[in-house]
């Protein structure tokens, strides 16, 4: 006890830090969930029941939505899956040009607004659609419903199916597939029986990661659903909608608890069967398959993919200056006029509170990720653990969280900056988190001691070693928080209000309304916003790490 | 400065998985003279590497005191003791280039720009690294890295050098040469060095002192040439060097030499301090023994292999297997694996424990 004493008087920041990270992940996730979970037992008078869970389970609408959220997530994460896997074993094993441009092409969805692909869905193959109607001329086409989403969906989702197969190709040793060459099989034979087998972890967890985003989803279902009911639209629709507190909770429960199976499934089942170990040692060069048909074919789905993402995402700027998309298709500016009049507010507060939670999220998913990589301290277990699981709680359970939890004294937030700025930074944080994690783990803990050695304190140990080393992770979470905030919507969508109104609400509000071309609009405005400050944070980063001093 | 380093009944316990208490290094005692290089040496787990690094200050200490000179340093954050230290990784900052790397320690001291450059270069003139200032870790062979991290650990002028197995990354020629390297800069400066190696060579080339270290305890210390002549145990024995051991019983004493019987005959070390009547073990290094054509302690060679400097026989002697080095062997004079041999001991040689 004394010597701990003697150490908190020695380092009096590291314990604050503790508390104080502890603090917040226990208020903006922990008391949320917690809220929820009582919700789902109470009625509005107060009185305790299941009638919450006995409406989700009972086969009404709540179990149609929970049914079909299941059957989308299974196909978009088989079709995503197998899209990806034809992309990545392009990219291992097939010398084709262009690997940069798909390579591009296969992330953009990443990283965009949420709604960009269910808008061009709308635009290509919707009533008016650019493909349905101009060119198979037909008059009553529906993109709303099961295979519209599992369209937008796939499109959306396969890049993240892609990353994870792609690096897990790459790394799996040639020389494998080279013995069995050696003792006889032939490509196809080395294929099914070395290739295949070794990448099935790697398939199993990209399919279990698009199944967790498809049921999460809020987006996409919102826009062009239909009578399509999926759960994290549902859970909205009976919080903000009808205001049935107890059932939404209990929906949200549901689908928690199906979202944190599959992630644990995902994480300690299929992530302990992986057969390739990353070493960091770069493996031998794989001779790539320079010719044949199989060449042929990859490439030319490589290029129509390419070309279908390239297709969705030109028709947003397109669309946002035709006048009335498939019926008057004349050139018009009428459509920012309104954005930047009307929706000049939503673009302001959408920026200003992504610009605040940016820096937020990205500092605290570091220094989240040192505390658990090196330091040791008493509910370190606690804290892995809930960083590591709030990367799988979906945006709509965090939404009904808040208005459960930050309604009432004494944390009234609802209605306030603060509310919308914590939902952003808890949604961006844990990829913060996980990328800071993976890099503190590449760096010898013994480069630390040893700044430790030569005199320096513990602070200035942080910002002159590892910052500067984990600088790449930190400036990739700086992005992806404000990335994520610009975009998000479905924890958010519960939360704004006549003061702060954000982008993505206004589209979705202008989606329902049926004005395509000014949701286009904000959609535009949203990709260009998003473009220049990555340009601007690169350039910050570059000014801030500056010339080396030699002298 | 150079200081003295004591160690008093130093422990450091752990507590495992289910809550055993256990002791990586215990109750150890140990005084460097100022100036001095001690070696920590032993086999991995033995604790070596942990008491470097509570003299560092980077593991705390269960109980005991460490002192620097006159000074507890048991309280001093590791920030602030005067050690400086050579990590077996290097440890060299990557994103700093080889002037910034050396000149990292200075810099947390706020020493003038001026100050770090100076001493920066004069270190730099000793390692020979002039040429390398602007170079990134990234670009430097290995052994260039080990001298940087040399030099950022000297260019402190602590009054204690730290190093944790240094050299294990280097391949084995370059071994060599770094360490009589580091024992020349050592004895050029003066400084009081701690040394924590598990390669005997190394320890035996570079030390004034040899810590032995077995399950957190201190097994035996002295110079090079008395640990591996006179081992105090088994595991020293067997350690330092390779040994064999034949156990037998003193059964008398003749002309300051003991007579020690063993199951096929007696064998005459030169050695005191034993009754008649002790059992004891008989301590025979490799090459203590030669193998002769005679009719005395004889043996049979089971293995027999030629590795140029030497010979190295296996041969089965009073129901064991004996390792026997033959220096210089000649080509006639090599036994075959089957001959009978007669095994000559050097009574200078042998030793008890």
């Amino acid at each position: 006890m004394g010597a701990k004493f003697k150490r908190f008087k020695r380092e009096p920041l590291l314990p604050i830090l503790i508390v104080l990270v502890m603090l917040s992940l226990l208020v903006f996730i922990v008391y949320p969930l917690f809220q929820i979970f009582k919700s789902s037992f109470v009625t509005t008078d107060g009185m305790f029941n299941f009638d919450g869970y006995k409406r989700v389970l009972s086969g009404g609408g709540l179990f149609t939505a929970l049914t079909n959220s299941l059957v989308l997530a299974f196909l978009s994460a088989t079709l995503s899956t197998v899209i990806a896997y034809l992309f990545a074993y392009t990219f291992a094993y097939v010398k084709v040009p262009f690997k940069r441009l798909f390579n591009g092409i296969a992330i953009l969805p990443i990283i965009s607004p949420p709604f960009v692909i269910a808008l061009s869905a709308m635009l290509l193959l919707g009533k008016q659609g650019l493909i349905t109607k101009n060119l198979l001329g037909l008059d009553n086409a529906n993109i709303y419903g099961l295979h519209g989403l599992v369209l937008v969906q796939t499109l959306s989702f396969f890049p993240i199916a892609f990353l994870t197969l792609s690096g897990l190709l790459r790394s799996i040793s040639p020389s494998l597939e080279e013995a069995s060459q050696n003792m006889g099989a032939n490509k196809l034979k080395t294929f099914v029986t070395v290739t295949l087998p070794l990448s099935v972890p790697g398939i199993a967890n990209a399919f279990l990661l698009v199944f967790v985003q498809s049921l999460a989803d809020f987006g996409n279902p919102m826009t062009i659903g239909g009578n399509y009911s999926t759960v994290a639209r549902e859970i909205y629709l009976q919080a903000v909608g009808s205001y049935n507190m107890q059932s939404g909770a209990a929906l949200a429960i549901v689908l928690l608890t199906v979202t944190l199976i599959v992630y644990v499934l995902q994480k300690f089942w299929v992530g302990k069967k992986s057969y390739v170990t990353v070493t960091g040692k770069p493996t031998g060069q794989r001779r790539l398959i320079e010719s044949g048909p199989i060449k042929m074919i990859l490439f030319a789905f490589c290029i129509i993919m390419s070309c279908i993402v390239i297709a969705f995402y030109a028709l947003v700027p397109i669309g946002s200056f035709i006048k009335l998309w498939g019926i008057n298709n004349s050139f018009t500016l009428d459509h920012y006029k309104y954005v930047f009049s009307i929706g000049q507010k939503a673009m302001k507060d959408t920026l200003t509170l992504a610009l605040i939670a940016t820096p937020i999220s990205g500092l605290l998913g570091m220094i989240i990720a040192f505390l658990i990589v090196r330091k040791k301290f008493l509910g370190k277990k606690a804290l892995e653990i809930i960083s590591m699981l709030s990367i799988a709680v979906p945006g709509t359970v965090i939404g009904i969280g808040y208005i459960l939890s930050f309604n009432k004294a004494p944390l009234a937030l609802t209605g306030t900056a603060v509310i919308i700025i914590a939902a952003f930074v808890i949604r961006a944080m844990p990829v913060g988190i996980r990328s800071g994690i993976a890099a503190l783990q590449q760096i010898d803990p013994s480069i630390e001691e040893a700044a430790t050695n030569l005199g320096a304190k513990q602070a200035k140990v942080f910002t002159s070693v590892v910052l500067p080393l984990i600088k790449s992770a930190f400036f990739s979470g700086l992005v992806n928080s404000f990335v994520k905030s610009m975009t998000a919507m479905s924890a958010v969508i519960f939360l704004i209000s006549a003061k702060y109104n954000l982008i993505t609400a206004s589209i979705l509000a202008q989606v329902e309304a049926g004005r395509i071309g000014v949701a286009s609009a904000y959609c535009t405005i949203l990709i260009i916003i998003m473009i220049i400050a990555m340009i601007l944070l690169n350039l910050l980063v570059k000014w801030m790490s500056g010339p080396r001093r030699t002298t | 400065m150079a200081k003295t380093v004591s160690l008093k009944q130093i422990s450091k316990a752990f507590t495992d998985d289910k809550g055993k208490l256990t002791y990586a290094v215990e109750k150890v005692n140990l005084e460097i003279e100022a100036g001095q290089f001690v070696t920590l040496l032993g086999p991995s787990g033995c604790g070596k590497t942990t008491t470097l690094r509570m003299i560092a200050g980077f593991e705390d200490i269960t109980s005991g005191d460490i002192f620097f000179g006159d000074e507890n340093v048991n309280e001093v954050p590791p920030n602030k003791r005067d050690c400086t230290m050579v990590f077996q990784s290097y440890a060299l900052f990557p994103h700093l280039n080889v002037f910034e790397n050396i000149a990292y320690g200075l810099r947390i001291k706020k020493l003038s720009q001026e100050a770090i450059r100076k001493k920066v270069e004069s270190v730099l003139n000793i390692m020979n690294l002039n040429d390398y200032l602007e170079r990134m870790p990234s670009q430097l062979s290995g052994g260039q890295q080990q001298r940087v991290a040399l030099a950022r650990a000297l260019v402190m002028e602590p009054g204690v050098l730290l190093f944790d197995e240094p050299l294990s990354n280097l391949d084995a020629k370059l071994r060599v040469v770094m360490r009589d390297e580091i024992r020349r800069i050592q004895q050029q400066i003066g400084i009081t060095t701690v040394y924590v190696t598990h390669d005997q060579s190394e320890a035996m080339s570079m030390s004034d002192m040899i810590i032995v270290m077995n399950k957190g305890k201190i097994e035996q210390m002295g110079s090079p040439m008395e640990i591996y002549q006179r081992p105090k145990t088994k595991f020293v024995a067997d350690f330092i060097g390779s040994a064999n051991f034949v156990e037998g019983v003193v059964k008398g004493i003749d002309n300051g030499r003991l007579l020690i019987e063993t199951h096929s005959g007696i064998l005459k070390v030169r050695r005191d301090g034993f009754k008649i009547g002790q059992a004891v073990t008989v301590v025979i290094r490799p090459e203590a023994v030669t193998l002769t054509k005679g009719t005395t302690h004889l043996g049979k060679i089971t293995k027999s292999i030629f590795m140029g400097q030497t010979q190295e026989y296996e041969v089965e002697y009073d129901g064991q297997h004996l390792q026997i080095t033959e220096h210089n062997p000649i080509q006639e004079h090599v036994f075959q694996v089957g001959h009978e041999v007669s095994l000559q001991f050097s009574e200078d040689s042998l030793h008890i424990i």
